[in-house]
């Protein structure tokens, strides 16, 4: 089911009305069997995989709690089996036709079988959250769950499952084992940023995608045809995938749960380490303490900690996809940031702390970030090389003027993500440490929300499509 | 809170609504080049007919007028309102069509489509409004179809979009330059210059009236269509009507691609209703001339491969426009 049809929102209206009208003790196990409907709504076979990767971690974390001395098998269960689970429906085909092209140059002709089926949504998400809590049972971060269903539930919650943001035990297993309230003031809020994700899928992210699968779609654009393009999927992989954690947070919160956060203000990062603290924080920090700490970090020798990065940001890369676009963009990625630890070493600090310094350095890494979006969005090798080679100077006259007005329209239908970061990091800020604010936020939250719909009724695009990390 | 907000914006379909307006532009096109042929169609003359080889070939004054995503009821306007209107008027007027698009009133008549169409629209165009079908954008799933009956707003909404590309464009040219750009980005962005393999003309069509519907039965639709209307301008007017149905693009073994395999039975009834009408038909599906070395994106023609087509498609149809013979 996703989230802009007619069939959630009644689904969500009837589960709402069920779950509030329900002793307290009954909603966690409503609640299974609604993001059971949810998932499998359109392909019930989705549900095959994942009540394996319920299944087997649920026991997993028992067994590893009752014999600690088996930890690093069972852990190596879970991993292998759910990592077995991505391997054949994400890597598979990829792993193969790879593999058929190499022993074909070595003029060895081959005929490996392929999956034709289609990639269950949101796997990259529930795996790597099952993962997660294993390992946090594994070192104590958190105790085994005991209730299934409540397990159930915390891989399962409907308004995450299929992108995210990825929840920790520690956060959402805790909430789920808690008695919940919800009051007006978090209705209010959760109604405002379902209101924002949506105006930003239906408004931003639809629109300035109409210019980005244009570009996309030419055979021979000119430079600057090319990088207008590549700024319209810069604002709409944004738009579209912040849009998607908003309305999943919003949703969770008029069931009283609060998701953490997947993004703050990416394109206001200054380097790539900082990218990816504002980017899909939810996956970044996963893979942090999953993998980037126990390989090592980087406390270890300069050159360890070079590999560390390479091996993180390619399993970054291709967590996104099996295509060598996405290995390219993990390895670039890693490439950037070591630059940027190389260039931190390198300039004296009176320098780094020039005033105005960090705006540039904003703008540089904006222009870094755009260049990432090009090798994610672009499949074809052969295209990524012609554009990446493509020179300004070739560039007609008439591109120009035609990429200015392309460009300037990406602005303004982006000009709300400005906004919101001004109301975001300023004026929210102010007006929620004055006295009056309690007052105040009920007609506010309730102005706010008129102002978008509005929005969405007289700017949404035409044709709406899924969202990008659908597909992930 | 949730009565204001759902509420309030219901106000918004109060008050007139807007229209594009009529463009002169292509009716002091024609009568500056007074053309003894003109041709009439969507991408698939677009990227089909080039102007100067044809004007060579035929030793004719020709007029290209490629509307790509136009369908028959942009053509019937195109016919009406700027091709009838010439004095003295075009000899022949040659209509590039694939499939059942000249009994299927309501493709491409909806939303960005519809937009396009008005400006070949003289005043309400009830003819229009009657065989197309509603004005209003067909919905994008039941959920937008609840939002469209709740807000009728689509209007609006699609005056709205006007109003952020015209912003767009007073930010960046001057008002003498608009046309200049639009036309650029249409050529930048048309269907020459698509990928292989990308179709980007057919994608915007999901959901909207197939170009092959099942069961489509020629004998029951053509009442309903814009082929008798257009029939009987030719007629008034004394244009000879002549339809080219284009060969969609073919499997590498050369057989049949995207054709029904009901076509066949189409095309006879189709042919016996326009010779009876007057008009021609000239069928290049089984051509087996066109092979799939000339197609670019999907049914498009590869532009290095234009002026070649251009001769192929004269050798055919020219003998039939000078002689009004049928084939």
């Amino acid at each position: 089911m996703i989230f802009h049809s007619l069939h959630f929102v009644v689904f969500l209206i009837v589960v709402l009305a069920i779950y509030w009208g329900s002793p307290a003790r009954w909603r966690n196990f409503l609640l299974v069997p609604a993001s059971i409907v949810f998932y499998g709504f359109v392909h019930p076979w989705f549900l095959l995989p994942f009540a394996a990767t319920t299944i087997i971690d649920y026991f997993v974390a028992r067994g590893i709690e009752s014999h600690p001395d088996r930890t690093r098998a069972l852990v190596t269960v879970s991993v292998v089996s759910n990592l077995g689970l991505l391997g054949v429906f994400k890597y598979y085909n990829f792993f193969v036709e790879n593999a058929a092209a190499l022993l074909t140059s070595l003029h060895i002709p081959v005929s490996l079988p392929v999956l034709n089926v289609v990639l269950p949504a949101g796997i990259s998400f529930y795996t790597f959250q099952s993962i997660g809590y294993v390992v946090d049972v594994s070192r104590g971060h958190v105790r085994a769950c005991h209730s299934f269903r409540d397990y159930a539930l915390f891989v399962s919650f409907f308004p995450q499952l299929v992108a995210g943001p990825i929840q920790r035990a520690g956060h959402l297993l805790t909430q789920i084992q808690s008695p919940r309230t919800v009051n007006a003031g978090i209705v209010g809020e959760a109604l405002v940023l379902i209101a924002w994700g949506f105006f930003k899928k239906l408004v931003i992210a639809d629109n300035v995608a109409i210019t980005a699968n244009k570009v996309f779609a030419m055979q021979d654009p000119s430079f600057a045809i090319l990088w207008t393009g590549v700024l319209a999927f810069c604002i709409q992989i944004f738009a579209d995938f912040s849009a998607y954690t908003d309305i999943a947070r919003g949703t969770a919160r008029l069931f009283g749960f609060d998701l953490s956060p997947n993004f703050n203000h990416p394109y206001l990062a200054d380097s790539p380490s900082d990218f990816w603290r504002r980017w899909h924080i939810s996956l970044s920090t996963w893979i942090r303490d999953y993998i980037f700490i126990p390989l090592g970090g980087s406390r270890q020798s300069e050159s360890r900690t070079i590999i560390n990065l390479v091996i993180v940001f390619l399993l970054t890369g291709l967590w996104h996809g099996a295509s060598w676009n996405f290995v390219l963009w993990g390895l670039y990625y890693a490439v950037l940031t070591i630059i940027y630890r190389a260039a931190a070493a390198i300039v004296p600090k009176t320098l780094q702390t020039l005033p105005g310094l960090r705006l540039g350095q904003i703008a540089l890494m904006f222009l870094f970030t755009n260049l990432g979006w090009f090798i994610f969005r672009e499949h074809d090798v052969h295209h990524l090389w012609r554009g990446l080679t493509l020179s300004p100077a070739a560039t007609p006259a008439a591109d120009w003027r035609v990429a200015a007005y392309l460009t300037t329209m990406t602005a303004l239908f982006a000009l709300p993500i400005v906004l919101h970061m001004i109301w975001d990091l300023l004026l929210r800020p102010r007006l929620e440490s004055t006295r009056a604010w309690p007052r105040l936020a009920w007609p506010v939250a309730t102005l706010l929300s008129l102002v978008l719909f509005v929005g969405i009724l007289l700017l949404r695009s035409d044709t709406t499509q899924d969202f990008i990390y659908f597909q992930f | 809170m949730a009565v204001l907000v759902l509420g309030l914006p219901m106000l918004l379909k109060f008050g007139p609504t807007p229209r594009r307006p009529f463009d002169e532009k292509p009716l002091r096109l024609l009568k500056k080049e007074q053309p003894r042929v003109v041709l009439i169609g969507d991408s698939m003359l677009e990227t089909r007919i080039d102007q100067s080889v044809l004007n060579r070939l035929s030793g004719e004054r020709c007029s290209v007028f490629a509307q790509p995503g136009s369908s028959s009821a942009l053509w019937f306007l195109m016919l009406k309102n700027i091709v009838a209107q010439q004095t003295p008027p075009p000899r022949t007027v040659i209509i590039l069509f694939r499939s059942r698009q000249l009994t299927l009133p309501t493709h491409r008549a909806e939303g960005d489509y519809r937009k396009s169409m008005e400006p070949y629209m003289r005043g309400d165009e009830p003819l229009v409004e009657k065989l197309a079908g509603s004005s209003g954008r067909k919905p994008d799933g039941v959920l937008d179809a609840v939002v469209q009956a709740l807000y009728p707003v689509d209007r609006r909404r699609e005056q709205a979009q006007d109003k952020v590309q015209a912003w767009s464009l007073d930010l960046v040219a001057s008002s003498r330059e608009y046309e200049h750009i639009h036309n650029h980005a249409k050529v930048v962005f048309g269907p020459k210059h698509l990928r292989v393999g990308t179709a980007v003309d057919e994608q915007k069509e999901g959901g909207a009236t197939s170009l092959d519907p099942d069961g489509h039965d020629f004998a029951a639709e053509v009442g309903k269509s814009f082929l008798p209307p257009m029939l009987e301008i030719a007629r008034e007017k004394g244009i000879q009507l002549v339809f080219y149905e284009v060969k969609r693009r073919p499997k590498p073994d050369g057989s049949a691609g995207e054709e029904s395999p009901t076509n066949g039975a189409y095309d006879v009834a189709l042919r016996a209703y326009l010779e009876k009408a007057g008009a021609r038909l000239f069928d290049e599906t089984r051509e087996a001339d066109v092979i799939v070395d000339f197609y670019g994106s999907g049914d498009h023609v590869a532009p290095a491969k234009m002026p070649e087509y251009t001769e192929l498609f004269w050798r055919k149809v020219g003998p039939l426009v000078e002689t009004g013979g049928a084939r």
